[in-house]
């Protein structure tokens, strides 16, 4: 049986929690979650030998995990998970967090292209450069982006909050109906349909939760806001 | 009048009868490849954008006859809420692409259609996060895995739509094709034929959903001869529901459904009827099944003739 191929051992560590380790190599994505749901709700898991070759990595998983990802993850990797804490040392293919339903994936490197699509809840922050599209018809999650994000940002938006920490290319926005997108630095191009506001109250208490979950330190005065043209927020 | 109209069953040649032959089957599989379990209608027809408000008082009947004949409803699953559990029939939900994935509908179906059409938009293409459509594979199995790996997911494309879009739903294992024909019947044996071709170069008897509006017994049985595994009936079930709506009576400004009678269901009638009639074309041009009945599709015109790519009535067959 492949599973042979499953490296599972505990190691304590100095925080309250067991970590698990997983080496996932070899392994059929069948396979690897069916391992994670074998565990204990709220392990600790920590992932090795995932490669960006997997694409649809832990697609559809709904369970109560915090995982570490060691390496780069492929295409359309956590696309409708839910519940599951995610930290990805290592870059994202296209398309993570496509339709993500709750709980949060870190990026610790890059992103490509659609990152965040469609997603209806929870939280998503990159701290590399994230590609184009990023939160292309976003639906109610929070994305965040550290470093600079590609062309078409918050494409088709609906709903959800976008924070770009190091501005991004052209047509921002592009095609979006609800939702608020926060940039700090150059903005290659607005989209017609989308225009720029004053940071209200109510923004800036949701900015400086966003930066401050993100561990960025800067206020948010730095940072404009853009909306659909009607759109109060 | 549509070229359908100008092609006609030839009946079975007289030959000695098979001494084991086997009762016809009219059933329609849907994957999922390499599953064990897949979903068997025990009949091509499918029930597709009807819904309560259509059918008024008519509704739980309706999915009570469907899940009697082992029929598959499209629906959403909220429309279900207030019909019994025992009368729930295999349920297709249809995913749009360009939008989020609709997990509690996509998780409770039996069969799902991802859609390629924007639902905004009503524009066809592939979903816009797969960039390019080497990538529909990809795309497709994460889905497959969203979903569960038991359920068929098929990819619905529109009528006309080129061969390298066939091939690519092809090469990413769809489980199953939904054509959306709308009127547009030409075009659909153009369709039908192509992917007949891919069908019959490989291995691999891909499903056919042929959505249709047609109200025609006659259509409907041809459009599965010309190649679709199963079809939609809502326009041929669709006077039932205007008939719904003009029983309907008034008492002071409150709209009330008119008594039920015992007698006989029009509903069941209608499905009996539209089966008996396949029953019997499957019996008097002697197909084994579905996939057979084309070999007795003649066309009465030239015109019909180089639509559905079928000889003339009179010619002998390929």
């Amino acid at each position: 049986m492949r599973l042979n191929s499953l490296i599972l051992s505990a190691m304590t560590e100095e925080t309250e929690k067991t970590e698990l380790a997983l080496n996932v190599f070899g392994l059929s994505m069948d396979q690897l979650q069916g391992q994670l749901t074998s565990l204990e709700p709220d392990s600790k898991v920590r992932i090795t030998g995932a490669s960006e070759a997997m694409s649809g990595l832990l697609a559809g998983l709904d369970l109560s995990l915090e995982l570490a990802i060691q390496g780069n993850v492929g295409q359309f990797a956590f696309m409708a998970s839910r519940r599951t804490v995610i930290d990805v040392f290592g870059n994202a293919g296209g398309s993570c967090g496509h339709s993500l339903q709750s709980g949060s994936i870190l990026v610790r490197g890059e992103s490509g292209n659609y990152l965040a699509a469609y997603a209806l809840g929870g939280y998503i922050a990159v701290h590399g450069r994230a590609g184009d599209y990023a939160a292309y018809g976003l639906s109610g999650a929070d994305i965040l982006v550290r470093s600079r994000c590609g062309d078409g940002a918050g494409a088709q938006m609906r709903s959800g909050t976008l924070v770009l920490g190091n501005g991004c290319g052209e047509q921002l926005g592009q095609g979006m109906t609800g939702g608020t997108i926060y940039v700090r630095g150059e903005v290659g191009s607005v989209a017609e349909g989308v225009q720029a506001g004053r940071l209200k109250d109510s923004d800036t208490i949701r900015l400086s939760l966003m930066l401050v979950r993100a561990g960025i330190k800067t206020t948010f005065e730095k940072f404009q806001v853009f909306r659909a043209r009607g759109d109060r927020g | 009048m549509s070229f359908l109209d100008e092609l006609v069953f030839v009946p079975a040649k007289m030959n000695p009868l098979s001494p084991s032959a086997r009762p016809s089957s009219a059933s329609v599989v849907f994957g999922p490849r390499g599953g064990v379990r897949p979903v068997q209608a025990q009949a091509p027809w499918i029930v597709g954008q009807t819904l309560p408000p259509q059918t008024g008082s008519q509704w739980v009947d309706l999915c009570t006859r469907l899940s009697q004949r082992g029929l598959v409803l499209d629906c959403p699953a909220d429309a279900l809420e207030k019909v019994p559990v025992s009368s729930i029939p295999r349920r297709l939900f249809q995913q749009r692409v360009n939008s989020a994935l609709d997990m509690p509908n996509l998780q409770s179906a039996d069969i799902v259609e991802v859609t390629c059409q924007s639902a905004s938009r009503a524009v066809w293409g592939w979903p816009p996060e797969i960039e390019s459509s080497s990538n529909l594979s990809n795309w497709l199995s994460a889905i497959r895995r969203v979903v569960g790996s038991q359920t068929p997911i098929g990819l619905g494309l529109n009528v006309g739509c080129d061969d390298q879009a066939i091939q690519s739903a092809c090469d990413a294992e769809a489980d199953f094709l939904a054509i959306h024909a709308g009127t547009s019947i030409e075009l659909l044996a153009d369709t039908l034929g192509r992917i007949r071709a891919l069908r019959n170069q490989s291995t691999n008897n891909l499903t056919i959903i042929v959505r249709t509006s047609s109200k025609s017994i006659e259509h409907l049985l041809k459009i599965l001869a010309l190649g679709a595994s199963a079809v939609t009936i809502d326009g041929y079930l669709s006077d039932l529901w205007q008939a719904t709506g003009s029983s309907m009576s008034s008492f002071l400004g409150t709209r009330l459904p008119t008594t039920t009678t015992a007698g006989p269901c029009p509903i069941a009638e209608r499905m009996d009827s539209i089966q008996q009639k396949l029953s019997e074309l499957l019996a008097s041009t002697a197909s084994n099944n579905l996939n057979d009945l084309g070999q007795s599709l003649r066309a009465l015109t030239p015109r019909a003739s180089q639509i559905a790519a079928l000889p003339m009535l009179g010619a002998s067959s390929t």
